[in-house]
């Protein structure tokens, strides 16, 4: 299969997955996403055959990112409904805004990064949305910790550039207002 | 520079301003300036990416499309799909009706697609006979299997209605007894297949139904067969193809079945997984974590299983903090439950769960009847962990440490490097003798830790009053004054000639003598009205025997002496006085052996009283500590895997000093404990720190334990390419054995056979020999053997072929004196291939072809076999065989084996390497550096050409990402400098494939890439810098670039000359250097160089190898060339006679691979 193939395979499966064990669970149990990724993998994997290893991780770092952001927005909508029809919000259901802040604000610049550096944006999924280490995320990707890190360093130092300057940009237009 | 790299260096300086002043002079514009300083600004503080996401919650939107495999209704063969029962990871099972020939129910298991149904049908075939012999009550049928019309495999089995049986056993609230009742039949029904020659290989939850006929619970194992017929074995090419799929539930899987290319699984792997299955029915959960094992990565999970031992299922359950609800699910109270399982159920799961099969239970059987046994009250069979098992555990675990790094291991693999893996019995034979010694090891460090501590309170002693004062006279007088011969003379003549004279009796006859005096009565004569004093006496005796031996009879003297000594403390109220401590101490101790849960919390109780009596940091509450630290170890304690032993080198440190023995055996154990949990880098540097230390204050090598870990440094030394060093620590460590009556003993012979080969990669043929000689008049046949090989291989390298030819013979009859082929295939290859390899060195190139392919087509059949740090042979005799065909002028044949053999097998070693140690690291460079070799030397140019710019990372279409950049950049990290030389020669090797086939621009390239990293490393030895230097300088002369050619070649020269007074370095480095001069027309001082290194070449004329005669013969065409431009003749005509005289160089022997 081909890394195209299998994103929307992977996408499907962790979703499902996901869903699956949230259903099990008591409510407001919250999923571990690495080792969700990983259970992915294990039983996904047992079946299908990859070019390599890489290719599903990478696939899995995006499916992931995406579920996540879906998450992300969906909780934004429903909190800003809930802030003003009702109070009793049940505590676990809101997950710290900040988090969810962050993650679209990585959301929002991640595409532009990945055009100008392809190989990069893999690692910065997995480490970030699928919660694994800059090693761990090395094995999956099949490159060299010392190159894990090398562009690790650079890539969080890209994006903060470029979500600071996104930042900036709504300040400055609301000066302008 | 991309923005990356000018980033990446840019942040690997210190200060802002250098930042700033390296960018400036680098960047290529101001915009790339500015956007990288804004970069490097934003690599600051805090960033929000440094918060992974690691959490979320419930998902808005469920995509609830399951996409089932087959339909309601569908047709497969004679089975119409009912219903789908359930869902699993190879695929789905559904209820179907079965048409004919008989008309019922059955459950059909589909198999998902991506797996080759062609293969998994064949071997379902394969076991189907097997299958159908089965007839239990409690083992599902399968009755058939086949492919659907779009080819997915299906099976066919007995239908059962019911459900997982931890599921059944959780939702009836079935007590521990009645679960174990349950489990009996589970165990007979896996011994009834296994007798049939069936082994189930996936035997967990989902996979052991129960179902209820008449209302009775009956057990029903499915799917017998089926892990077979789809799986496959873990293998290299699996997980180098994405790592195929890995059979089998992490949680239940058996070690052997999570190691790489075992092949070797058989019905104990499933005992293994009853236990577990066990497990989990009693405590609730698997031995290894499902959350823990779901968070690793799958290499990382495979090392789990196979590494991690079970903890103690009552040590698990009072450690689970749902403990609540798992006993209610099992009817009964916490405490009851985990009460319930400590003592004979955590020794029937442990032996179950036994890493090493062999210690398992033989048979389901076994464990059915222990089960049966601790349900009647009878004395089960499986036994506690006592000392000297412990001490087997301790001693294989470290086993599993370091052979699983692949390393040969001193204290175990009685084998080492040439043994065969065929020799099962001999090696099992060395392995008891090398445990036994192990065992008498660790009671020599006992004493050692013991005799300070007696130490200690001798000193004490003389502070004490009377009643220490009147020990101490009973001590002199009744004990001590026994061991001079005059007293026992005396005694003799007093009593009547009856005491034998004995010039040197041990402290336990000693102890033996005194303990027979302390009776009641005798004790209350000798210390009337002072039970303190008599407590003392008897805590001293108790603890004396302790300390002497480590032996299991000893501690029951001890014991009975400490349980009197601590009565006495007891009722005169004196149980915190520091004798009552001590006495009491050893006691928990030696219930450490008994009952570790106990004895754990007998010395965690006395440590306290210790540090409150004596101190936190005194030395004997220092010694308590280290010796808990150990125990914890053993019983894989919390405490343990918290770094207890971390903490206690801390405080040593703080408190005692760096230098303090006390200090120096905690830090020794705990790298020891570093060691058990797998930290085996960790380990070995505090080693090698300790080993600094040692050398520092000149301490003696007399702690066995100190020396066991020198021996392992060693092996970390030479796995790191520091050769230098690992002869250094072996040779001391040799002459210490040597000198103190251990130089026959097996590890120092295990540790001279490793310095001998050592002293091969030093290139010392001569210390080699002599060394492996000194091993010769032993006479365990293996170790013959193993020493013949290495005596051979030094001769080889000496070049004393006629020798090594006999010698090789002798080998091979050592070997397959006792063995057949059969027993020990791989190593009957890699002699015959040796045998063909002399042959060829002897230039006897026809007798050589069929052993050298006859050994050769072994090794590969077998190469299961194979040693890892055999793996050079096979593609050494492959490139062998290659050119044995050229020099035969059999250029058909040699073609036919170059494409059929020698090309994919060095892909396939790139690939391996690239796999084992990844893509960027020394052993993947010299294995392209191979292939590109070969492609060149069979005139594929292009192909070589692709190797090395995927090397240089340009045109990696589908290539290898490897770098010498990135291969520098790892090393200054870790490893030593001997290594980097040799990554600095493959990418000299590679370089000069590259201008062989015309593209020297390339090996420009390499070179500088090289150059500039060696250049950033501040400490780089100067013979690597000037190694460097040199081929920069080269390649740039062979680019007709001598201007620039020339510095390099200069400074390489000074180098060389000044720091490591390299001759044959320098002389060619003169070479290139006067060729360089030539060309600039600098004709005086190329003439000093060529003739400098001409008469440098001739002083070593007796060393001269083929290299050396070309390099004559190249200095004097220069010179030669020199002479015609500079028209003096009377010299030409001198350099053409002596270039004229030189011997024609013969055809070019048979290049090996290296």
């Amino acid at each position: 299969m081909t890394p195209e193939e299998i994103l929307p395979v992977v996408y499907t499966e962790l979703r499902k997955l996901a869903g699956a064990k949230l259903a099990r669970e008591r409510q407001g149990h919250s999923l571990n996403a690495t080792a969700l990724v990983h259970e992915a993998f294990l039983k996904f994997n047992a079946n299908q055959q990859f070019d390599s290893h890489a290719h599903f991780f990478a696939a899995a770092a995006e499916a992931m990112r995406r579920i996540l952001v879906d998450q992300a927005r969906a909780r934004k909508a429903l909190k800003r409904g809930g802030d003003r029809q009702r109070e009793d919000v049940a505590l676990d259901e809101i997950v710290p805004p900040t988090q969810d802040d962050d993650l679209l604000a990585v959301n929002e610049v991640l595409d532009q990064f990945g055009r100008e550096y392809p190989k990069h944006v893999a690692l910065v999924k997995l480490r970030y949305f699928a919660g694994m280490t800059t090693d761990e995320a090395a094995v999956s990707l099949e490159i060299s910790p010392s190159t894990a890190d090398r562009r690790w360093a650079f890539a969080r130092a890209w994006l903060k550039n470029a979500m600071q300057k996104l930042h900036l940009g709504e300040i400055k237009d609301s000066e302008n207002s | 520079m991309t923005d990356e790299t000018l980033f990446a260096e840019a942040l690997a300086l210190e200060s802002s301003d250098e930042r700033a002043a390296y960018l400036e002079k680098h960047a290529l514009d101001l915009q790339q300036q500015q956007r990288v300083l804004e970069l490097l600004q934003a690599s600051e503080g805090t960033n929000v990416l440094d918060q992974p996401v690691q959490e979320f919650k419930a998902m808005p939107t469920v995509d609830q499309d399951t996409q089932p495999l087959a339909e309601v209704g569908e047709q497969i063969g004679p089975y119409k799909l009912m219903e789908r029962i359930g869902e699993g990871g190879m695929g789905e099972v559904w209820v179907a009706l079965q048409s004919e020939p008989v008309k019922r129910r059955v459950a059909v298991k589909l198999i998902k697609a991506g797996m080759d149904s062609k293969a998994v049908l064949a071997r379902f075939e394969a076991e189907r006979q097997a299958l159908a012999l089965m007839d239990h009550p409690n083992i599902a049928k399968v009755l058939d299997a086949g492919t659907t019309q779009f080819g997915r495999p299906y099976f066919v089995m007995e239908l059962v209605k019911g459900v997982p049986i931890t599921q059944y056993c959780d939702e009836r609230h079935l007590t521990p007894r009645q679960r174990l009742e349950l489990f009996i039949p589970v165990c007979l029904s896996i011994q009834h297949a296994h007798q049939k020659g069936i082994i189930h290989r996936d035997i967990k939850p989902s996979n052991v139904l129960v179902a209820l006929y008449d209302d009775h619970p009956v057990p029903k194992v499915i799917d017998f067969g089926v892990a077979k017929a789809a799986g496959q074995t873990l293998t290299d090419k699996t997980l180098m193809t994405g790592f195929g799929s890995v059979v089998g539930t992490p949680e239940y899987m058996s070690p052997e079945q999570a190691s790489l290319n075992n092949l070797d699984v058989d019905t104990r792997s499933d005992i293994y997984s009853l236990g577990v299955l066990l497990y989990e029915l009693l405590t609730g959960s698997t031995p290894l974590d499902r959350n823990s094992l779901g968070k690793a990565a799958i290499l990382e999970v495979l090392r789990l299983v196979r590494e991690v031992e079970a903890p103690r299922p009552s040590v698990k359950l009072s450690t689970i903090n749902t403990l609540p609800s798992i006993a209610a699910n099992r009817g009964t109270e916490p405490k009851k439950l985990s009460a319930l399982m400590k003592g004979e159920l955590d020794w029937v799961l442990l032996k179950a769960l036994e890493k090493d099969r062999a210690r398992r239970y033989d048979t389901a059987n076994g464990l059915a009847r222990d089960i049966q046994r601790y349900l009647a009250d009878e004395l089960v069979e499986a036994r506690p962990p006592s000392t000297s098992y412990r001490m087997k555990k301790f001693v294989r675990r470290y086993k599993g440490q370091v052979a699983g790094a692949g390393l040969v291991l001193m204290l175990l693999l009685a084998g080492i490097a040439g043994t065969s893996y065929g020799l099962f019995e001999a090696r099992r034979q060395a392995v008891q003798a090398n445990l036994e010694r192990a065992e008498a090891i660790q009671a020599r460090r006992e004493a050692l830790e013991q005799q300070e501590i007696a130490r200690q309170e001798q000193q004490r002693a003389e502070h004490e009053t009377r009643s220490a004062q009147a020990i101490r006279d009973f001590l002199s007088n009744d004990l001590l004054l026994q061991s001079s011969t005059s007293h026992q003379a005396a005694s003799r003549l007093l009593g009547g000639g009856e005491f034998k004279v004995k010039t040197n009796p041990t402290v336990e006859e000693l102890l033996d003598r005194a303990a027979e005096k302390l009776t009641a009565e005798n004790l209350e004569v000798k210390f009337p009205g002072m039970p303190l004093v008599q407590a003392e006496v008897l805590a001293t005796i108790g603890i004396s025997y302790f300390d002497i031996g480590f032996k299991a009879a000893d501690f029951s003297k001890s014991k009975a002496f400490l349980e009197r000594a601590i009565e006495l403390f007891r009722t005169n109220n004196a149980t915190s006085t520091l004798p009552a401590i001590t006495a009491r101490e050893r006691l928990a101790r030696i219930q450490t052996e008994y009952d570790i849960d106990r004895g754990i919390s007998q010395l965690e109780e006395t440590l306290e009283d210790m540090k409150r009596v004596l101190g936190p940091y005194h030395r004997n509450t220092f010694t308590s500590r280290i010796y808990l630290a150990y125990i914890y170890a053993t019983a894989n304690h919390p405490n343990f895997q918290k770094g207890y032993h971390l903490d206690i080198v801390k405080d040593a440190e703080r408190e005692l000093g760096i230098h303090d023995p006390l200090t120096i055996l905690a830090r020794l154990e705990s790298a020891y404990l570093l060691l058990i949990q797998g930290k085996r880098n960790e380990a070995v540097r505090e080693m090698e720190s300790l080993y600094k230390l040692s050398q520092e204050i000149n301490m003696p090598m007399d702690n066995p334990d100190f020396i066991l870990g020198l021996v392992l440094l060693a092996t970390a030394y030479r796995d790191e390419g520091r050769t230098e060093e690992a002869i250094a620590v072996q040779e001391g460590v040799l002459s210490y054995w040597e000198a103190n009556g251990m130089a026959a003993d097996p590890e120092t012979r295990q540790t001279r056979h490793l310095l001998g080969w050592n002293y091969m990669r030093r290139g010392d043929g001569e210390k080699a020999l002599e060394t492996f000689l000194n091993n010769v008049p032993a006479s365990m046949p293996p170790y013959d053997a193993m020493t013949s090989e290495a005596i051979y291989s030094a001769l080889m390298k000496l070049e004393r072929y006629e020798e090594a030819l006999v010698q090789i013979q002798n080998t091979f009859e050592l070997w397959f004196k006792t063995n057949s082929k059969e027993d020990d295939p791989f190593t009957w290859g890699r002699v015959r291939a040796s045998t063909g390899h002399t042959l060829i060195a002897l230039k006897r190139y026809d007798e050589a072809e069929t052993p050298l392919l006859e050994g050769y087509h072994q090794m590969v059949k077998f190469q299961r076999y194979q040693p890892p740090y055999n793996s050079n042979t096979i593609p050494k005799a492959r490139m062998e065989i290659y050119n044995l065909y050229r020099v035969l002028n059999r250029n058909d044949e040699a073609n036919r084996w170059a494409q059929e053999q020698v090309v994919p097998g060095l892909k396939q070693e790139i690939n391996k390497r690239a796999f084992l140690t990844g893509r960027d690291t020394p052993e993947s460079l010299k294995a392209a550096a191979s292939l590109a070799e070969f492609y060149r030397r069979t005139e594929q140019l292009a192909d070589s050409l692709q190797v090395i710019e995927a090397t240089l990372e340009r045109g990696m279409s589908k290539g290898w990402p490897l770098t010498a950049q990135s291969v520098f950049s790892m090393l200054d990290k870790s490893s030593g400098w001997p290594l980097a030389m040799e990554v600095l020669e493959d990418v000299e090797r590679l370089g000069q494939v590259a201008h062989e086939c015309g593209r020297t621009d390339l090996a420009v390239s390499l070179a500088t890439d090289v150059q500039t990293q060696v250049h950033k490393i501040s400490d780089a030895p100067k013979s690597l810098t000037a190694k460097c230097e040199y081929a920069l300088g080269y390649f740039l002369s062979l680019q007709q670039l001598p201007e620039q050619a020339e510095p390099h070649l200069r400074e390489a020269l000074a180098l060389q000359l000044e720091h490591d007074q390299n001759l044959s370095a320098a002389a060619k480095t003169r070479l290139q250097l006067g060729t360089v001069l030539l060309k600039l027309k600098n004709y005086t001082e190329a003439e000093t160089q060529l003739v400098t290194c001409y008469e440098q070449l001739q002083g070593q004329d007796q060393l001269a190898s083929q290299g050396e005669t070309s390099q004559v013969a190249n200095v004097l065409d220069r010179l030669i060339e020199l002479y015609t431009v500079t028209g003096n003749s009377e010299k030409l005509e001198e350099y053409r006679r002596l270039r004229a005289d030189l011997p024609s160089a013969s055809a070019p022997a048979a290049k090996e691979e290296s």
